[in-house]
């Protein structure tokens, strides 16, 4: 990535990879991985290359606020030559607190003269929320986390909040909400916002949302405001175990025989039916695995309130046995548990705060019984 | 340890997917043939279990081509024993694969040199021609 390099702004991304000394069948290669990642058909990947081959590099401003990194990390620990170090190397990474070498004074005037220079332009990323209760509770450089993200809006083309803290509220947010934190969303009003949640959200999505901008502008959102490409199908219509739980076969302790025989973790409180993520096909660690593979089920890390769903291995209460009835079953009352939390979102702070223990939930969390 | 060290046996996994992807590729390569359409199956955002893997590669057969190029990590170019029909593995520079697509179509579209390449390869070599030649004249005078 490169920071306060005073522009070339109008270098293309196409022109920025090749003077990396990035071939053209290597880019090819790239927007092959970018269509995959993006769950594009392969037909688009002549349109993506064309696209990010005129593309302008963006400049983008970073804000953490009350976050534990862990997206940041996300992020820059992937292996290189990695399809996400290349896209957030070609992005102008204009300021992140954390990464960039300025610190003090120098780093703020970094920020202010993006803003600047890009006004109406730059794309914002957020991680983190937002301390309504006491603005003392988070600062930078003794600014709220408020006044920050306030400012830093008024200018930005979009907002990407990454990670289910920017997205939701997250940790921070979890019963008592302490600090009485909220989501980008519950502040911003007038900006697109696309959420990428996930704790951490896996690195490909985070960059695969900014190509995405950059190639086609806004990708569709779901009614959570994610990207319908990477959170369009819960993790378990993508589970390589589902074929188990359609025949009813599930572990009921961690090292029972169906544990050892790889069947579905249902029993031992797997969220995958409730959670949309891309977990199950884009995979972890480079693509080594996702929890589900070494036996640990989905904990629904992307989705509102996770957090308080009442226990990471408690089964939900969703019908099980044997049918592709109640597999749509289980997933109407995913899409409907999402719905109900996203409008618990929109109500006021103090209103949210109160309301942790939802009904839905409380219903979600219900001994399966079985 | 490797994950394959750890105990864990997974008893036989069909997803379903298998089927419809063999048919999916005899449709492309039925549209190669009548309207010279290339051809791209996504294979990595499919649930694949390992079972099916093999039972698709079993299906394909080798044909005469496997080649491995060097472009951001190494790229397997591999012609199945249906001509037409092309295994592509893309693997990063720790060699993990991190795509896999079957391309139906006369030659892997990576493979072919590309015009903008060919281009620029050929103002190189003018200038370093030229260069060598200026070089040359040089000496002799
Ligand atoms: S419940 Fe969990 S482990 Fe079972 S099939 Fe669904 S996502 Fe996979
Ligand atoms: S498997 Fe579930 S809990 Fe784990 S990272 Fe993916 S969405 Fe989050």
């Amino acid at each position: 990535m490169r920071m306060q390099t005073p522009s070339p702004y109008e270098q293309t991304l196409g022109e920025h990879l090749r003077s990396q000394g990035i071939s053209r069948r290597s880019f090819l290669k790239f927007c092959g991985l970018l269509a995959s990642s993006m769950a594009l058909a392969p037909s688009m990947i002549p349109k993506i290359a064309e696209a990010l081959e005129q593309a302008k590099r963006p400049s983008v401003i970073w804000l953490s606020f009350q976050e534990c990194t862990g997206c940041t990390e996300s992020l820059t620990r992937s292996h290189s030559p990695s399809l996400e170090g290349l896209i957030f190397d070609a992005i102008s990474l204009d300021y992140h607190h954390t990464l960039q070498a300025a610190s003090g004074d120098a780093a703020e005037h970094a920020r202010e003269e993006a803003m600047k220079e890009h006004y109406g332009k730059y794309v914002l990323v957020v991680d983190g929320s937002i301390p309504l209760d006491n603005p003392g509770y988070s600062t930078i450089a003794g600014i709220s986390n408020l006044d920050m993200l306030k400012e830093a809006a008024a200018g930005a083309a979009a907002i990407i909040a990454v990670g289910t803290c920017a997205a939701y509220g997250g940790l921070p947010k979890a019963d008592p909400n302490p600090t009485g934190a909220v989501s980008v969303s519950d502040i911003i009003k007038d900006k697109p916002i696309i959420n990428v949640p996930g704790c951490p959200p896996i690195p490909v999505v985070i960059t695969g949302v900014i190509a995405h901008f950059l190639t086609f502008g806004l990708p569709e959102l779901d009614s959570l405001g994610r990207p319908k490409a990477f959170y369009g199908q819960s993790i378990h219509d993508r589970c390589y175990r589902r074929p188990f739980y359609e025949r009813g076969l599930f572990a009921e302790t961690f090292d029972d025989e169906g544990a050892k025989a790889g069947w579905c973790l249902y029993k031992l409180g797997c969220k995958g039916p409730v959670t949309y993520n891309a977990c199950a096909t884009t995979k972890w660690n480079d693509g080594t695995s996702f929890p589900i593979e070494s036996g640990h089920g989905c904990i629904g890390c992307s989705e509102p309130n996770f957090w308080d769903f009442g226990g990471f291995y408690k089964a939900l209460s969703i019908p099980t046995g044997a049918s592709g009835k109640n597999a749509v079953y289980a997933a109407a009352a995913g899409i409907a548990a999402g719905v109900a939390i996203g409008a618990m979102n929109k109500k006021s702070k103090a209103e949210a705060a109160s309301s942790h223990q939802t009904v839905t939930v409380e219903e979600l969390n219900q001994e399966s019984g079985s | 340890m490797s994950l394959n060290d750890i105990p864990v046996r997974p008893a036989t996994v069909v997803t379903g997917n298998l089927r419809p992807v063999l048919h999916e590729i005899r449709h492309a390569l039925s549209e190669l043939m009548a309207h010279g359409t290339h051809g791209m199956i996504d294979l990595h955002s499919l649930p694949f279990s390992s079972q099916e893997y093999a039972a698709l590669d079993e299906f394909l057969g080798e044909g005469e081509i496997d080649l491995t190029l060097n472009v951001l990590g190494k790229t397997r170019l591999r012609e199945s024993g249906y001509a037409g029909v092309w295994r592509i593995e893309h693997f990063d520079d720790n060699d993990k694969r991190i795509g896999y697509f079957i391309e139906i179509g006369h030659v892997p579209e990576i493979l072919r040199s590309q015009c903008d390449d060919i281009k620029e390869g050929l103002a190189a070599m003018t200038t370093i021609l030229a260069m060598e030649e200026d070089n040359n004249e040089d000496a002799n005078t």
